[in-house]
């Protein structure tokens, strides 16, 4: 079931309603388990019969681990456990990737190998239902997380509807203890949450599915265009990407939070980032801090050396860049992403930039300063937020394109014809890249409000300030706001990117 | 505040932000009516090509008094040829690849608004090949049914559309600049649905029957091949029954011309007589009613064999339609049980002819 469907705005309200109905804690959560299992079994019923597996592996592991006090045992317990699940996923994700290699490598020694190709649909949300229980075990293994004995409550972890398909990732710690809250429904946590979901919508149907038209017009016929329009494009991407990636991430954290859940926060405005370091820490981070905590720091972490750091970390991204597709464009995606890390480590850029003391004084001393010193500082700060940005998107062609020969085909092409470009004629055909030309400027003013509102986000707290508003002058913001997300959604609903991970 | 009284004005609170966030749009879709649905789209009406969502509309607000119905077979007519023809004022409200219910829902509306006094109805195997009831789901997008109905409960799904608000968004710039910006809406009826503006040639039929003979088309995406006792059934409820319904218009029944390469597909498909013989039950039961004349143009062969006036194996341009036209104002080529099974006869063996045989081997090549 999508979030963007009609279907699960009937669904939403009835499984909130059912969950308040219901007094037994017991009940509720047996309720939920049904739902979250409804809702993941109508993209296939057999999806939830791997998801069941999944949840079977991990509980049992960590029961195991949890009942002997053998370190060997505990160990043996959890390679069963990183075996059953990582073996789904390897299975059901990067079995033909992996032959195909094998037989490419195999011929480079001209040795002849028919691969095993496998007629196989990758289950939607396996590499986050699988993350996320073996992260638990590891957990229990690590003794974070005390093993969870009843099974419907584990089962519930691991299949969480608003989370289960595309994250966030969420930790054990975080979530498990909050299906054991006897919550009562929260008017002003359902408003939050109702307002969350509003802007997760606006970024996902009015925002990424309209910028998914020129995007695939582009990166569909890459061989038809160059120049300024690979670069409307490839921008267009990384709106499109964050509005879907992040819109779902909101409606997921919204549609948790009117049963009372909190779930982690995936983005910070990662557009905003000074560098590729800083950009990772804001983008997508539940799956980062899942590879620092269960990949990073095992691997050694920045504990065995400098040269060891720099080689961790280029591998963790290189890694994560592969979780998100059996491909060699991910790859790479995420090897280039590691290696703009490592020599921002080298060079000492983006570091932490420190606690949140020390921030709060060097802005009351920043407000001190004469305007024109202020101005110049905000002006020095885009500069580095500007790079970052032009690499990302540099990045992004890798991860948008089909294969590894379109993305070296369009890169040397970006420059190309910037000189005799007509903008004029450009923007003043009907069809503007596959969207007609209401559409493309709806596109773009939908991109600069989401932009305004980040800005504001950056000054202020729009809870807060909505908040302070009298009762129907709020009434009207939010009827505004729900006036564009239905009127201005792209007609053609789309499923989300990530769904595909 | 209690308990009970948050709750309530949490859930008043929430209906008056959907409201008031549904009304601008509703109020746009309601002011420009895109699809002349409501009727209250200012003159000159402005059309789009989206027949399953633009006739409804026009069935009801046009003016006229004779209708001209069909799938795609009757998209190039031309309406003021027909009413100067047949001294009537004639409109046509084509559904594309429509089944016969799609047709009836069409002709109900009309009646329901209008003294018709004749229907011209395209019918051919295809559009009964159905279980009664069936509709034709136009590349996966659901049949607006709300815009059928008549009840007026359901027209809220026609005004909380956001896809009508993009539509009326356009028309209205469209009325502002005088412009024609997505060359695709029209405002002048008679070139509405109509494809003068395409290329018939014999390249073109030549290559579809080609690719459908080869299997690289179909020939499924264009008939269902249900048993005939099914078809007869459907024929039956809504083909009879609907003409037993309206009495007083006077209904003219005719099979349009597709090529003659359409035929030959069909007999090497062993599907050829099956196609005839429905066909001839409709005449057969049709000739018994007062009110009805048939008309067969599938053995113009001058027209089946002209492979330059089409456009791919059944869809031919419009010296077709005006030859129809003509043919029935004329009361030419009226058929009955007898004629059409001699016709029908004619066909088959024209179609297994020597000459055919050789001109389809001359395309396989």
């Amino acid at each position: 079931m999508l979030f963007n469907s009609l279907e699960y705005l009937v669904f939403l309200p009835l499984v909130t309603l059912a969950y308040y109905l219901l007094q037994s804690l017991r009940a509720r959560n047996f309720m939920l388990l049904l739902a979250s299992y409804y809702f993941y079994m109508q993209y296939k019923p057999e999806y939830g019969l791997l998801m069941l597996f999944a949840t079977f592996v991990c509980y049992i592991s960590a029961l195991g681990i949890s009942k002997t006090q053998s370190k060997a045992i505990k160990k043996l317990w959890l390679t069963f456990s990183v075996l059953g699940t990582m073996g789904l996923l390897f299975f059901y994700k990067y079995f033909n990737f992996f032959n195909r290699n094998v037989a490419g490598l195999l011929s480079f020694f001209n040795v002849s190998w028919q691969p095993l190709s496998l007629d196989i649909l990758l289950p939607v949300g396996i590499s986050f239902f699988t993350f996320q229980s073996l992260s638990y075990t590891i957990d229990v293994y690590r003794g974070d997380m005390v093993a969870e004995k009843d099974f419907f409550t584990f089962a519930l972890f691991v299949s969480f509807f608003p989370q289960l398909v595309a994250g966030p990732i969420e930790r054990s710690t975080n979530l498990l203890p909050q299906f054991y809250q006897h919550n009562r429904f929260d008017t002003s946590k359902a408003v939050s949450g109702l307002r969350l979901m509003l802007f997760g919508f606006f970024k996902k149907v009015v925002i990424a599915d309209r910028l998914a038209v020129i995007v695939d017009t582009v990166y569909n016929n890459y061989k038809s265009y160059n120049g300024v329009v690979y670069i409307i494009a490839t921008v267009a991407f990384a709106f499109q990407i964050f509005c879907d990636f992040s819109g779902y991430s909101d409606i997921a954290r919204g549609s948790a939070r009117l049963f009372g859940f909190e779930l982690m926060s995936n983005f910070e405005r990662p557009y905003y980032s000074k560098s590729v370091t800083e950009f990772w820490r804001r983008w997508h981070i539940s799956l980062s801090s899942w590879f620092r905590d269960y990949l990073y720091i095992p691997l050694g972490g920045s504990r065995k050396g400098y040269v060891r750091t720099l080689i961790n970390l280029f591998v963790v991204f290189t890694v994560s860049g592969l979780w998100h597709g059996a491909n060699w464009t991910f790859v790479v995606w995420g090897a280039l992403n590691g290696a703009a890390i490592v020599i921002e480590k080298i060079l000492g850029i983006g570091k932490r930039a420190g606690k949140q003391e020390y921030m709060r004084e060097q802005a009351i001393k920043r407000r001190q300063k004469p305007w024109f010193v202020r101005a110049a500082v905000t002006i020095a700060g885009i500069i580095p937020m500007l790079i970052t940005f032009v690499f990302i998107c540099f990045t992004w062609v890798f991860f948008r394109a089909q294969s590894i020969d379109q993305a070296l085909y369009m890169l040397p092409r970006f420059l190309e014809g910037l000189d005799t470009f007509d903008l004029q004629k450009f923007i003043g055909t009907r069809m503007i890249l596959g969207l007609d030309s209401w559409e493309f400027f709806t596109a773009i003013g939908s991109v600069v409000l989401l932009e305004l509102m980040h800005l504001f986000q950056s000054v202020a707290s729009p809870a807060k300030v909505l908040n302070r508003m009298p009762a129907m002058a709020r009434l009207i913001v939010y009827s505004i706001c729900l006036s564009l997300v239905i009127w201005l959604a792209w007609t053609e609903s789309q499923t989300f990117i990530y769904f595909a991970f | 505040m209690s308990r009970t009284k948050e709750l309530a004005l949490f859930f008043v609170k929430g209906l008056f932000v959907l409201i008031l966030a549904l009304l601008p749009g509703a109020f746009v879709v309601c002011k420009m009516d895109p699809y002349l649905f409501l009727g209250t789209q200012p003159k000159p009406y402005i059309y789009i090509p989206n027949e399953r969502f633009q006739i409804p509309g026009m069935a009801r607000h046009e003016e006229y008094d004779t209708v001209i119905l069909g799938t795609s077979m009757i998209e190039n007519f031309s309406e003021k040829y027909a009413s100067e023809k047949l001294n009537a004022s004639a409109i046509k409200l084509p559904i594309n690849a429509s089944y016969i219910t799609e047709q009836k829902l069409v002709l109900d509306i009309a009646q329901k608004y209008h003294d018709i006094k004749t229907v011209l109805w395209a019918v051919d195997y295809r559009t009964v090949d159905i279980e009664h009831g069936d509709i034709y789901s136009m590349n996966n997008v659901v049949f607006p049914q709300y815009m059928y109905d008549e009840e007026w409960v359901n027209d809220w799904k026609y005004i909380v559309n956001h896809n009508n608000f993009y539509w009326a968004l356009k028309q209205y710039r469209m009325r502002r600049t005088g412009i024609d910006p997505f060359d695709y809406m029209v405002t002048d009826r008679e070139v509405l649905n109509t494809w003068n503006w395409k290329t018939f040639s014999r390249e073109l039929i030549t290559q579809d029957y080609k690719d459908l003979y080869e299997g690289r088309k179909s020939v499924y995406d264009k008939i269902n091949n249900l048993p005939a006792e099914v078809a007869k059934k459907t024929i039956d409820l809504d083909l009879i029954g609907t003409i037993k319904k309206y009495p007083d218009t006077d209904f003219v029944l005719f099979f349009a011309p597709k090529s003659i390469l359409w035929f030959k597909l069909l007999d090497q498909m062993g599907i050829l007589e099956k196609k005839l013989d429905v066909l001839t039950y409709i005449v057969d039961e049709a000739s018994k009613l007062p009110n009805v004349e048939i008309y067969n143009f599938q053995n113009e062969f001058e027209f089946t064999e002209n492979l330059n006036i089409y456009l791919d194996i059944t869809h031919y341009n419009n010296t077709a339609n005006k030859y129809m036209i003509d043919a029935i104002s004329g009361k030419w080529l009226k058929t009955d049980p007898e004629s059409f099974r001699k016709d029908n006869a004619e066909l088959i063996a024209r179609v297994r002819s020597e000459e055919i045989d050789n001109l389809v081997q001359e395309i396989l090549k």
